[in-house]
């Protein structure tokens, strides 16, 4: 039973106000009818699956309902880190 | 020779300080065989034997990172049924329950397969669709299905809840009278005793930690018991197969999640058969020590620690004593959760791969143990012949691109 | 017997109690377990075990007892599996054995053949599959301990969160301590000390008798812990008879606090929780949870009056009883000495036999030798005499060599016998720190040399460990280990940078330092040395499991069933570990544990699942009609978690007939249906048509305010998910309507879209199922009546036309009217505020009198969208149908310049292919016969080629429809197929179908503008 600290609500919630809501970064590609059957696929279907830390998104469902993501251990369950997507993009970026 | 179990030989051993040839081998990694399969499971290890048995393979290796049996075959919740919807899957099933009907005999070790029925409840009429749907579909593909109304369920199963009055009433349900459950650590047992005795060799506390790749052509593992070569090298890894899928630099279409499963204290028996709910999470069976074995759900979030959420547990708490509200005041005994590898369109990849020798048995999701000697049947052919086994046919990794999934959960109301 | 002396305060002796147990009454007092109640009695035999059926006694005092396990209580307060040792006694108490020692076992019975019947044996018996089927169940029936209950459960459970920053699991010396220490050297910190027991203290109640500063220490501390409990925004919550049974990811504990056995619990008038799971998330845990002790092995060590020696103890001190009068100490630790000076001083004159030989005594062994005390030391127990209570014992001298030369020959046995008689036995091989909890969430464990047991991992984050599950014996230093804990707490939770430990003293490893735990291999060798007392599993189990090849202590578990029972192993594991490690010839360390899981001791299903069963099992959801539905008499049917009208019965209706009226005042005049039930999400902002676009398979931008839309939505795999109307209220707002079971999940999809992909996009999503409500007037008078509700709005047709919607007022309540229908008539749905739903519904039904206005449910709704062939998403489609399989290539927008969700799968090669399951018509020859819905089309092979989806008797074609999933479906139209009916029950037959159009009535979409 996880404890996530909600980055717009800033308090940590149990998890059972949050749903899980699959791995972080599977990006839609821009130009879907570009691709070939299996980048589409690689896309729909295809998981990095990691073990270890990885990130993955949440959603507040019984809070505010944003979606955010979060550094979680997948060994440990220990979360290393919450954030929005604004600010994992920004330091992507930077 | 191994001794063969017999009651002539248990008076004997009785007699004589219980001497008994060992079913479980510790055997050392030689350095190349002609297969090697990975994972010690279930699976993994009737692969082996129906390499040695049917294919002639016997120069066979099966590495285990731990013991044997040790992953999902030894923490699942045992049901065994073939009633699945689509062709393709219960096509598949239905060849392993065939398998399972003489499994004991063929391995010479009681798996304790005992066949007392599972129903799958319905509790709307969406639900009543669904069972028909499967039903029809499992009578026209040969597999023993019946619905059965509320009041025949009652019959059978007096200690449950079919009153009309309760959140998701009883509807009906769909019966299969061959299925039932399993000992799961038996079927392990019996298949690594079966197994060795035909030459493989069973290979316990051997880490994977590579796959050797050269040319598009598998070369062989890397171990912590040393190098292992093999020309093909069939995958069995329930829960890690993403993991060893990129050792050879390849990506699957599954995700790996906790599923829960408890059992309670052992009782004098009260449940002679197998209820399963897909509407209210939850699916029980009362086991021949008398305790009720419990399947919970799966936990929405990926994870390799074998223990998931605590809500989980509790809300299927909730769903049995919902069909059974009598067991109130029975205690949970013991809880855990296993690691399921979970494909996108609910039913497996048994497959080879774009590596040459390579081959994947992988996302079983929830429902694995069931399948055990079929699956390990066919993906033993798959890897003999390097061509699928029919059965295996639909099952082949490419149907994500192709878009040919055997979309099991759409309809089948129980993906279990 | 109970002792003459009461030394104990934790019994009423002013309170007496009478109890029956295997129907025979008795008389205790308040303060006594069952289990002590039951041995003042002089009751031997508790139960039977498992496998072998032998009759068992009492061998501990708390949750570690794996024998005497009763059943309580009868009809809805009937519990199984009770340990006699966690009953407290009340007044009236009722309990029977589980297995019943008096009565003629079969098990015990066929005892001849128990050697043929090792650990094993049916993996290698009954291997035909039709001889196992057969035996099985007669075996089934000798197994289980308790039967079931047999009635509901007429008690209730309860669920409630805690929050704290340290928590406290122990409420013995370390635990007391380390709670004060927080609580003291802190302002803020909010503590939870939980314990399993009634009362404080653990087993330092024990030293009270021989140890006054012990109780001073006790009452001092248990005071002002209670100070801090009571003061004004108490920082202390206190838990007991409170077992921490579950310890999850990121601090979260459960605990169980039982507030009764047995007793009906009302307090005024309010029926209490019979046991409550405190769901508590902490910053920091305190483990504190002590020790079990583990028994010494030898042969028939399972007779009765065989017992732990510091439950013997216990029982002395806390309870004033013992079970038996001559009695014998054994064992390999100090821990024997105590309880032999506590017998002393209630006149009992025990004897003691240490394993280890003489010199280097401690102080204890000293004073008990004082005290005259018969200490027979270097000797051990070989066998224990008796049937099936003890009598006597048979001890031979030992040596152990100081170095051994291989590691498993440091024992030593004469083979000189001497028999000494006694009826009690206690026997003490060291004790296992409980760390069963640390382990549950990824603790480890390692093995101490000195304590021959395993440890909680040393360093664990946020967590800390003392007393005796941290090996310290000695109650004195539990305390200064205790307080150091406490001041790692604090540092962690930076609160305090200084730390400043004290040291333990020399005595600080009192019981744990033990060298002599292992019994050598002449005894282990013999039949009969009880590992797992409840299930039966001997040493000769563990060499036969490891001789066969299972060797992983996790096969050992399982092969032999060790540790499996409702004790979950907890005195016998760890001998089973040392047993096994001798066998393997490999260090305990390197055997290792079995897994620890929860829960540490069991938890009632009902206090699982608390308050979440019946009516608050999952929300019922109602729409603001409801009730006069329920006046209506309708039957409701279950979608989601909304209970909507499925059809409205009168004057004894069967659901046809109903049906059938229903529908037929659709057609021919006028019919109203609440459908508030659909999902509705407010879609604001500029991009708002640009994002629908998106997630819906056809165009957007141009649909002018005032109009309305229908949508179908896929997913990226390019399956049908939800299909609804969406209104264009302006450029800038869009309200959607989804499915009635969708509306969720379509909403979450949205959102995760819009959050994750499109966060650009000015566009807001709410719900707002719950805001409004609808109610749909439908048949060719709709016109009629909606002109009298409404009055400022021109329902004429070529000025409000079908697919638009109008702002406007009816029965004085500000609505929105929209003209959409599905069923093929003039329908309109007056959408208001919520709360005037019933209001407007009994409105509308009052104005529609004139044209018999008829409420009419799901089933109905069913029917006539299937006469109009509009497809219900999740039982026409099923998550594998694209549009193009239910024929609507009509829907999907070619020139969209953005790839929609789902479109990109529309072109790979499967979804294309000419076999794909698709929506049809199915028309019985015989048109009377109605198919069965989930019936199958079979080729003329005979397998299957599609199934029925959708089947209804229509009356307005007074003839059967039906929609189905064929394969190439929509190539085959007027082609005849069969429909193969498989079960007995519906009649074996086969049914001649035309494959049609789905599209049944008014095919050309006359009916649309209702009476003009």
């Amino acid at each position: 039973m996880f404890s996530i600290n909600c980055p717009y609500c800033k308090e940590s919630r149990d998890q059972n106000e949050f749903s899980p809501a699959g791995e972080a970064f599977v990006a839609r590609p821009e130009n879907p009818e570009a691709l070939s059957d299996e980048e589409w696929a690689d896309y729909v279907f295809y998981r990095t699956n990691h073990k270890g830390d990885h990130w993955e998104q949440w959603v507040h469902t019984s809070g505010c309902r944003k979606y955010f993501l979060v550094k979680r251990s997948t060994i440990t369950h220990e979360v290393i880190e919450e954030a929005t997507f604004a600010e994992v993009y920004s330091e992507k970026i930077s | 020779m191994q001794k063969k179990y017999s009651w002539y030989s248990l008076l004997k051993a009785g007699l004589a300080n219980q001497d008994w040839d060992k079913a479980i081998p510790s055997s050392k990694p030689k350095s190349k065989y002609d297969v090697i399969i990975i994972g010690g499971g279930g699976h993994g290890l009737a692969t082996a034997y129906y390499l040695a048995k049917e294919c002639g393979i016997t120069n066979v290796a099966v590495v285990e990172k731990g013991y044997i049996g040790g992953g999902n075959t030894g923490r699942n919740t045992t049901i065994i049924r073939s009633n699945y919807l689509r062709d393709e899957a219960s096509s598949l099933y239905e060849h392993s329950m065939r398998l399972w009907e003489g499994l004991s005999e063929d391995l010479n070790f009681n798996v304790m397969f005992s066949q007392r029925g599972v129903y799958n409840l319905g509790h709307t009429l969406q639900d009543m669709r669904d069972i028909e749907r499967r039903v029809n579909a499992n009578v026209l593909n040969g597999v023993d299905a019946v619905v059965v109304d509320h009041k025949e369920i009652k019959e059978q199963i007096p200690i449950i809840n079919t009153s009309k009055n309760v959140r998701y009433p009883i509807m009906g349900a769909s019966f299969q009278a061959r299925a039932g459950v399993a000992r799961h650590d038996g079927v392990a047992w019996g298949f690594t005793r079966a197994a060795s005795h035909l030459g493989v060799d069973i290979i316990q506390n051997c880490e994977v930690i590579d796959i050797e790749v050269e040319g598009g052509r598998v070369k062989g593992v890397k171990t912590t018991q040393g190098d292992i070569m093999a020309d093909r090298v069939g995958c069995v890894s329930a829960g890690h197969s993403s993991v060893i899928a990129r050792m050879a630099g390849l990506r699957l279409p599954v995700e790996s999640h906790p599923l829960q499963a408890f059992v309670s204290e052992a009782m004098k028996p009260i449940l002679h058969t197998v209820v399963m709910s897909n509407a209210v999470h939850g699916y029980v069976s009362q086991s021949d020590k008398g305790d009720l074995v419990i399947g919970a759900g799966i936990d929405g979030y990926n994870s390799y620690a074998q223990r998931g959420s605590a809500k989980i547990v509790e809300h299927c708490a909730a769903a049995i004593l919902e069909l059974f509200p009598i067991f109130s005041r029975v205690r949970m005994n013991r809880q855990w959760g296993g690691i399921v590898d979970v494909c996108p369109d609910a039913c497996p990849v048994i497959s080879p791969t774009k590596i040459e020798g390579l081959y994947f048995n992988c996302g079983w999701g929830t429902g694995g143990f069931k399948a055990t000697p079929g699956s390990g049947n066919v993906f033993a052919h798959t890897i003999a012949q390097d061509k699928q086994h029919d059965l295996a046919v639909p099952f082949h990794i490419d149907r994500f691109t192709t878009g040919a999934l055997i979309d099991e959960h759409g309809a089948a109301g129980v993906a279990h | 017997m109970r002792l003459e002396r009461h030394s104990s305060n934790l019994i009423d002796y002013t309170q007496p109690l009478s109890f029956v147990f295997n129907n025979k009454t008795y008389k205790g007092f308040k303060g006594d377990t069952l289990a002590s109640a039951l041995i003042a009695n002089d009751v031997i035999y508790y139960a039977r075990s498992f496998k072998y059926g032998r009759k068992r006694g009492i061998i501990g005092a708390g949750v570690e007892e794996p024998n005497a396990l009763v059943s309580l209580e009868i009809g809805g307060r009937y519990t199984p599996n009770m340990k006699a040792t966690e009953v407290m006694l009340y007044n009236g108490l009722s309990a029977v054995s589980s297995s019943n020692p008096n009565s003629i076992d079969f098990r015990a019975m066929i005892k001849p053949l128990h050697r043929f019947m090792p650990a094993g044996f049916y993996y290698k018996t009954f291997i035909k599959q039709k001889f196992w089927s057969i035996v099985e169940d007669r075996l089934r029936s000798l197994s289980g301990f308790s039967k079931a209950p047999s009635e509901n459960d007429k008690d209730v459970y309860d669920h409630i969160f805690q929050h704290s920053e340290v928590l406290v699991i122990g409420g013995g010396v370390a635990g007391m301590s380390s709670a004060l220490e927080v609580l003291s050297k802190s302002k803020n910190n909010r503590v939870i000390l939980v314990d399993e027991r009634e009362n404080l203290g653990g087993e330092l109640t024990n030293e009270f008798a021989t140890d006054q500063s012990a109780a001073l220490w006790y009452q001092e501390t248990k005071d002002r812990l209670l100070e801090f409990r009571d003061e004004e925004n108490s920082r202390l919550k206190i838990l007991s008879s409170a077992t921490a049974y579950a310890w999850y990811d990121h601090n979260y504990v459960e605990v169980l606090q039982t507030n009764a056995t047995g007793q009906s619990m009302t307090h005024k008038g309010v029926q209490l929780a019979r046991k409550l799971i405190h769901k508590i998330r902490t910053k920091e845990v305190i483990l504190a949870t002590g020790a079990h002790e583990r028994p010494m092995l030898f042969e028939t060590n399972d007779l009765a009056n065989i017992m732990l020696c510091q439950s013997v103890r216990r029982y002395i001190n806390e309870f004033n009883v013992v079970a038996g009068k001559e009695i014998i100490l054994y064992g390999n630790n100090d821990s024997i000495y105590n309880t032999a000076i506590d017998l002393i001083n209630h006149n009992i004159k025990p004897k003691v036999i240490d394993v280890r030989t003489s010199g280097n005594e401690s102080e204890t062994v000293i004073q008990a030798k004082d005290l005259g005390i018969e200490v027979i030391q270097g000797f051990a127990v070989r066998k224990a005499r008796g049937k099936s209570r003890i009598t006597g014992i048979e001890i031979s001298k030992v040596e152990m060599q100081a170095k051994p030369p291989h590691w498993k020959s440091e024992w030593r046995m004469s083979k000189d016998v001497q028999i000494l008689s006694c009826d009690l036995l206690a026997t003490s091989g060291g004790f296992n720190p409980v760390v069963h909890l640390d382990c549950h969430c990824g603790g480890k464990t390692y093995f101490d040399n000195n304590s021959q047991s395993f440890l909680p991992q040393k360093e664990r984050k946020n967590r800390q460990v003392c007393g005796a599950v941290n090996s310290i014996g000695y109650w004195k230093d539990a305390i200064i280990d205790a307080k150091n804990k406490a001041q790692l707490t604090l540092h962690s939770l930076s609160e305090n940078s200084q730390i400043n430990p004290q040291n333990l003293s020399n005595k600080s490893l009192n019981y744990f330092n033990i060298d002599h735990f292992f019994t050598p291999l002449e005894i282990l060798n013999r039949p009969k040395v009880f590992i797992d007392l409840q299930n039966d599993v001997t040493t000769r189990d563990i060499s036969l499991s490891i001789s066969e090849g299972y060797r992983s202590i996790e096969h050992i578990k399982r092969y032999t069933a060790m540790g499996f029972g409702t004790d979950q192993g907890k005195t016998g594991n760890i001998n089973g570990i040392a047993v096994a490690a001798k066998f393997l010839d490999s260090p305990m360390s390197e055997v290792g544990t079995t897994t620890f899981r929860p829960a540490y001791t069991g938890v009632d299903f009902g206090a699982m699942a608390g308050r979440e069963i019946g009516d608050f099992f999952d929300p019922q959801r109602f729409t603001t009609i409801h009730d006069s539905h329920v006046i209506n008499g309708a039957e409701f049917e279950v979608v989601g978690q909304w209970y909507r009208p499925w059809y409205y019965p009168k004057d004894g209706e069967s659901m046809d007939q109903a049906v059938n009226r229903e529908c037929r005042a659709v057609r021919n005049s006028l019919g109203m249906m609440d459908a508030s039930t659909l999902g509705k999400i407010d879609i604001q902002g500029e991009d708002a048509r640009e994002f629908l676009s998106r997630v819906y398979t056809n165009a957007w931008m141009k649909l002018a305010p005032g109009s309305c839309r229908y949508g179908l939505m896929c997913n990226e795999k390019g399956m049908i998910i939800d299909d609804g109307v969406s209104t264009c209220i302006n450029d800038n707002h869009f309200i959607m309507t989804t499915t009635t079971g969708g509306a969720a999940s379509v909403y979450s999809t949205l959102e995760m879209w819009l959050q994750t992909e499109w966060s650009h996009l000015d566009v807001h999503l709410s719900s707002i199922t719950d805001q409004f409500s609808t109610v749909a007037v439908v048949g060719p008078n709709a016109r009629e009546l909606m002109k009298k509700l409404c009055q400022d709005v021109d329902f004429e047709s070529q000025n409000f036309k079908f697919m638009q919607w109008r702002p406007g007022t009816v029965c004085g309540v500000k609505a929105r009217i929209m003209r959409i229908s599905f069923s093929g008539e003039l329908a309109y749905e007056i959408n208001t505020e919520a709360n005037y739903g019933r209001f407007i519904w009994d409105e509308v039904a009052r104005e529609g009198t004139e044209w018999n206005i008829t409420p009419y449910g799901t089933e109905s709704m069913h029917v006539l969208r299937a006469e109009k062939g509009f497809i219900i998403v999740g039982q026409d489609t099923d998550g594998s149908m694209t549009p193009m399989d239910v024929n609507m290539n009509w829907i999907l927008a070619k020139n969209k310049p953005f790839s929609y969700i789902g479109r990109r799968s529309f072109s790979i090669s499967a979804l294309n292919a000419d076999d794909r399951l698709q929506l049809v018509g199915l028309l019985t020859k015989d048109e009377q016969f109605v198919l069965p819905e989930g019936a199958h089309i079979i080729s003329n092979k005979g397998i299957s080629i599609g199934y029925v989806t959708s089947s209804y008797f229509s009356p307005a074609l007074e003839r059967s429809i039906a929609l189905a999933q064929l394969k190439g479906g929509l190539s085959k139209i007027s082609q005849t197929v069969i429909v193969k009916i498989v079960q007995e029950k519906q009649g074996l037959k086969e049914v001649p179908c035309e494959v049609s159009s789905s599209i049944f009535y008014d095919i050309n979409g006359e009916k649309g503008d209702g009476n003009e």
